[in-house]
């Protein structure tokens, strides 16, 4: 019976779908990739995707009370352009200084973000798409072109050392984030988390801080946002102020891949990150099928959509086989 | 629209007003901006600046119609495929009429049934899935950019019509022809909306899906021409593109994806659904194309001016499309 039970709260994770997509994309990159499943080619795949890991991780706080970040990428371009150009000849700060001032200057944007859409009660999606706009000026002010150079010592700490001669360091920006994340989910802050993202209006009746618990989840975001630009460092070591613009729209497609939901009070940091991990994959199953560079963007797109309508349909069909559930009116549409 | 509904029997005065107050903010803005611009640059509210700026604005003030359409169905709908599928129509045109001008209606068409495939993809993505709006149009956002790299191969070609060409040059005047056809779209989609079933419908569904679907609404089919309304909106404006601007390449209108929503929402579109109309969408296009030539006229450096159109349309938010207090 225990056994049984086990199998129910298996059955009933969030991050369930998301983890099978991912295994089942491993299994196909290991088998079918050649050279995928080496231990340097899985380290440089872990490299490479944790600035995206960590940008989920701090978008689906965000996404859990309801809200959207459309700022993330932009953020880490302004965080990158700063580190670089305080570590350049005019400024001459160490790596550690200007990590710092970028750090306060991502607080700042997620502090803007907070206090509009949280205290201002401006749409999300909008507030952060104009904040947006906000950091990449910044940061195109700061740097309009591409160049510098970073932290050399960075570079070989990341993407080749080792903690206790095991853990990959690049691994420490997901793993401190997240165990971060789930302390403050056991909190009686993670608990008005998904308060928030449930039903606003109720959870402001029941005296929850509505307006600081926002601020709190843009300002994490923010900071998730810094951590990516310092993983990027670790990664390319230059600056560009449009190194991590692409990644906004990823992030979030990710996020919700990974099981958090748009409308707020669902999933957690995990299925996101895990999220983070398929969408990465899919890169190298298409740079591995051989296909011709043209139609790579079209495969991926492909498969990304068929891998997010499998897992919405699998979600659906989970919650369709209730045991007591009634079905609202005209919740089809919802 | 309830305020303009509500006042409308009494006195035909007060409900014309009412229907104004709808334009009132950004029309006055829009004045307020040109007076600024001609006390830093002489000549920039001179009648032919003025036409040059109303002749950018066309393409956004399309992508911001198409836009619309989802915003207005409701239910949080957003298409963030609108950019993707204006790119992809820009593209396609040129390739297939190869300058001939018997191609061009088969180039049209084909255009055209590609965005409605693409326009109900997205729908029943939306619908029968269940995936957010959000999401599903972006992810068909980039596997429109995919099709459009297969297609061309990176290498985008041929030519255009002369018909197409025609688009920039003046067709009295000195109101050029792309500035005509957009008026005109305006007032098609308009019209659609406001007098036709289907186009009520929409608004209905966009208000209150629950109380749409009791009434007998086929909810799911109002938002299936929702989606696939815009999508068409975005090719002919992808159409207009490149007519205009003569060439086409690569992701070439996938910037005026993320310019539609707010202008959409600073033209009155409320982003909960129900509310809108095509004018006021133009206006917030406008808003939006002159903003930048303003600050491009004060000759400032392209960060910095991309940094004032952010703040703009933060404060503009702050001022305009605030939510409801929670304290009631």
């Amino acid at each position: 019976m225990s056994f049984m039970n086990l199998l129910d709260r298996i059955r009933r994770l969030p991050q369930l779908p998301v983890l099978v997509l991912f295994i089942v994309f491993l299994i196909w990159n290991a088998v079918m990739v050649k050279g995928f499943a080496s231990p340097a080619s899985l380290r440089e795949f872990l490299n490479l995707m944790v600035p995206l890991g960590c940008l989920t991780i701090g978008v689906s706080m965000v996404l859990v009370t309801g809200g959207m970040d459309m700022s993330v990428g932009a953020n880490v371009c302004l965080v990158n352009v700063i580190i670089i150009t305080l570590m350049g000849r005019k400024y001459g700060f160490t790596f550690a200084q200007a990590t710092c001032v970028g750090l306060l200057a991502a607080l700042g944007v997620g502090l803007l973000n907070g206090i509009v859409i949280g205290y201002l009660r401006v749409n999300a999606l909008l507030a952060t798409f104009a904040t947006q706009s906000v950091a990449q000026g910044c940061a195109l002010w700061v740097m309009p072109l591409p160049g510098g150079r970073g932290s050399r010592a960075l570079i070989s700490w990341f993407k080749t050392g080792n903690l206790f001669g095991v853990l990959p360091n690049c691994a420490l920006f997901l793993i401190i984030p997240l165990t971060v994340w789930y302390l403050l989910k056991w909190t009686p802050f993670g608990v008005w988390l998904y308060a928030v993202g449930r039903d606003e209006q109720k959870a402001f009746l029941s005296g929850g801080r509505t307006r600081l618990i926002k601020l709190c989840a843009y300002v994490f975001s923010a900071l998730m946002a810094w951590a990516a630009s310092v993983a990027f460092l670790g990664n390319i070591g230059s600056g560009d102020p449009n190194v991590g613009m692409s990644l906004t729209l990823s992030a979030i497609a990710s996020t919700v891949i990974g099981g958090v939901s748009l409308s707020g009070g669902e999933g957690d940091a995990l299925g996101a990150l895990l999220g983070a991990f398929f969408f990465s994959l899919i890169t190298y199953t298409v740079f591995g099928a051989n296909l011709s560079a043209f139609h790579q963007d079209l495969a991926t797109g492909l498969i990304i959509l068929m891998g997010v309508v499998g897992m919405t349909l699998f979600r659906t069909f989970r919650k369709s086989r209730p045991k007591s559930r009634e079905a609202a009116p005209g919740e089809s549409h919802a | 629209m309830p305020d303009a509904a509500r006042t409308a029997g009494k006195n035909p005065f007060v409900a014309l007003l009412a229907e104004y107050n709808k334009f009132l903010f950004p029309v006055s803005l829009i004045i307020l901006m040109f007076g600024i611009g001609q006390a830093i640059t002489g000549g920039f509210s001179s009648p032919a600046n003025i036409n040059n700026i109303l002749t950018i604005s066309c393409v956004v003030a399309v992508a911001t119609f198409a836009q619309s359409f989802v915003i207005m169905a409701g239910d949080g709908g957003i298409d963030l495929s609108v950019g993707s599928i204006m790119s992809m129509s820009a593209l396609l045109v040129p390739a297939v009429t190869a300058g001939e001008m018997s191609r061009l209606p088969v180039a049209i068409v084909l255009v055209l049934a590609l965005a409605a495939v693409f326009g109900a993809a997205n729908a029943a993505g939306v619908l029968i899935v269940g995936i957010p709006s959000l999401v599903m149009t972006f992810i068909m956002a980039s596997a429109v950019d995919g099709f459009s790299l297969s297609f061309t191969r990176g290498q985008p070609t041929g030519l255009l019509p002369e018909v197409l060409l025609a688009l920039g040059r003046p067709a009295f005047f000195g109101i050029r022809w792309i500035l005509v056809i957009t008026v005109v779209i305006a007032v098609i989609a308009e019209l659609f909306l406001r007098r036709t079933r289907t186009g009520k419908q929409i608004f209905l569904v966009g208000s209150n899906r629950n109380a749409a679907c009791l009434c007998g609404i086929g909810v799911n089919r109002i938002v299936f021409i929702a989606y696939i309304m815009s999508a068409c909106l975005a090719a002919l404006g992808g159409i207009l593109l490149v007519g205009y601007s003569g060439s086409s390449i690569l992701k070439m209108a996938n910037g005026y994806t993320m310019l539609s929503v707010p202008a959409a929402v600073i033209g009155g579109v409320n982003l909960a659904g129900g509310e809108g109309n095509m004018f006021s969408g133009f206006l917030g296009a406008i808003i939006f194309t002159l903003l930048s030539n303003l600050l491009i006229a004060v000759g400032i450096p392209n960060g910095v001016r991309i940094l004032i159109q952010g703040a703009a349309l933060l404060f503009i938010l702050v001022m305009y499309a605030r939510d409801a207090k929670l304290r009631q």
